[in-house]
């Protein structure tokens, strides 16, 4: 017989046994601790979006402070423009102001510059002149400068008329007669001049020759507040203010085109600008 | 030659006697117990599991989850029940490739023994879940005259639970060692393949055979169950619209 009785009923009493051993050692103890592990899980899951929640919470945080940043960063910026536009403004001004000041300090050199060199040459030209006429004298009378200063003055005198010629011995009378020159006079001069002073004052005048080589070039007579006199200062005079005119009009048309050049930087400056809000 | 392990008798004194059958049994279930004892040891709940605990969780849970997906609720009521049942079997069956070895469940009085079991677990459990007249009724369900047809559809069905698993399993037992005598040399190794295949899918069919029976005898109380609570419901949202 395939089925032996004895053996069922101990393979029953061996499978009872074997659901006790496994629910004890294998089913309970498994369940357990994948129950536990799933617990676990769920709270670590739950943890996590707890956290999950606070780094939410700390996202929009940061997030309106970051906005907040922004804005005040904004700010900042175009307070900080405004006060470079301010600035700049100022340093421009005064770069203006510094300009204005150099060109002045420099009109002002070149106005003392002007002085001096009309100054020298007014000097200078003096003595060239003196040099170049007295050579010209020289060699068209053919005969020294001296006769011809003195002639020159002889003939003033005599042509003086009589109300000068009566104030002119009063002075003589009262004060004495001076007599200055570039050069020393020779004594046939200084006879001739004497001469003519006695013929009209008399003879009891006193007569008092002078030399004044530092001078410009010509004679003078002078008694008591009459004077004679010719020179070649009045002639050196009008060259200087010639002279000097022609400076002032030179440096009239430099300035002048100095002016139009800045004028023409700042046209071209203000047509960029102007280009510059169009586009 | 024998197509039972029962003939083979170590020891007898009388009636008692110790064959193939209990003496493998015995050594399947030490080897059960021990490795359960020997994974248990060393359990942890956290992320590092071992290799033992990770295929003891792997077998336990799909146990489970058959269970579950058969309608049996709460599982842990049924776990050891059932998932002793699929181990008691699986494990023979797997060793029965090995030589020497003869697998308890190819003797017919094991595969008795455990439809013996499932025809008592299965009203027991009837009569747990819906007390004794309630399963009582269903023998007379839907007529009394069902009486004698059901009574004989239950002892049947154990008897067919016995004798499959006996047949597949001392089958193939039987045609290795046929097949060893005509061709010996390569056949016999595709048929122990394939009595592993077959004694796997027999283990689970045995389980899951035993989990249905278990869950058509709880089933129609689960059932009751739901349709009072539904029945409950009701004149509470009934009562809620007139008084609303």
């Amino acid at each position: 017989m395939l089925i032996d009785w004895f053996t069922v009923a101990a393979q029953i009493v061996n499978f009872l046994i074997l659901v006790f051993l496994l629910h004890r050692f294998l089913y309970r103890p498994i369940v357990g601790h994948m129950t536990e592990r799933e617990n676990k899980i769920r709270q670590r899951l739950e943890e996590a979006a707890e956290k999950k929640k606070g780094a939410q919470n700390l996202i929009e945080k940061y997030q309106l402070k970051l906005d907040n940043l922004d804005k005040e960063t904004g700010k900042k910026i175009e307070q900080a423009e405004k006060q470079a536009d301010l600035r700049k403004t100022e340093i421009l001004a005064q770069a203006r102001k510094d300009v204005e000041d150099q060109r002045a300090k420099w009109l002002q050199a070149l106005d003392k510059e002007k002085e001096a060199f009309a100054r020298k040459f007014k000097k200078r030209g003096s003595q060239e002149i003196l040099k170049y006429v007295r050579r010209i004298i020289d060699d068209l009378a053919d005969e020294p400068l001296n006769n011809r200063l003195t002639q020159v003055l002889a003939t003033k005198i005599e042509n003086l008329d009589q109300d000068d010629r009566k104030k002119l011995r009063h002075a003589a009378d009262t004060d004495q007669i001076i007599v200055r020159s570039t050069c020393e006079l020779a004594a046939p001069e200084q006879r001739k001049l004497t001469t003519i002073f006695h013929e009209i004052c008399g003879k009891d005048a006193a007569i008092v020759y002078q030399i004044d080589p530092e001078g410009p070039l010509g004679i003078e007579a002078r008694a008591g507040n009459i004077r004679l006199s010719w020179g070649i200062e009045n002639y050196l005079e009008e060259l200087q203010s010639r002279v000097i005119s022609l400076v002032e009009e030179k440096a009239h048309e430099q300035r002048r085109g100095n002016e139009n050049g800045s004028n023409d930087k700042n046209g071209e400056k203000e047509d960029k600008e102007e280009d510059e809000k169009h586009s | 030659m024998e197509i039972t392990p029962d003939a083979f008798i170590y020891w007898q004194h009388g009636f008692v006697k110790l064959n193939s059958t209990i003496v493998m049994t015995w050594l399947n279930m030490l080897l059960l117990v021990g490795f359960s004892i020997f994974v248990t040891i060393g359990l942890t709940s956290s992320k590092n599991l071992g290799r033992g605990q990770n295929l003891m969780e792997v077998v336990v849970s799909n146990i489970r989850n058959q269970i579950g997906d058969m309608g049996l609720k709460p599982v842990d009521e049924f776990l050891p029940f059932i998932g002793t049942l699929f181990l008691f079997i699986l494990v023979p069956n797997i060793l029965a490739v090995v030589p020497g070895y003869r697998a308890p469940t190819g003797s017919l009085s094991t595969a008795a023994a455990l439809a013996i079991c499932v025809f008592v677990a299965v009203p027991a459990w009837g009569v747990r879940r819906r007390g004794l007249l309630g399963y009582l009724k269903q023998y007379i369900q839907p007529t009394p005259f069902m009486l004698p047809f059901n009574i004989m559809g239950e002892i049947s069905r154990t008897l067919a639970l016995a004798v499959r698993l006996f047949g597949n399993i001392m089958s193939g037992a039987m045609i290795a060692g046929i097949l060893l005598s005509i061709a010996p040399l390569f056949f016999p190794v595709l048929m122990n393949i394939l009595g592993l295949i077959t004694g796997v899918i027999q283990a689970y069919i045995f389980a899951v055979l035993a989990a249905v029976y278990l869950a058509a005898a709880a089933r129609l109380q689960q059932e009751k169950e739901g349709n009072t609570d539904q029945s409950e419901k009701q004149p509470r949202d009934k009562g809620g619209i007139s008084h609303g």
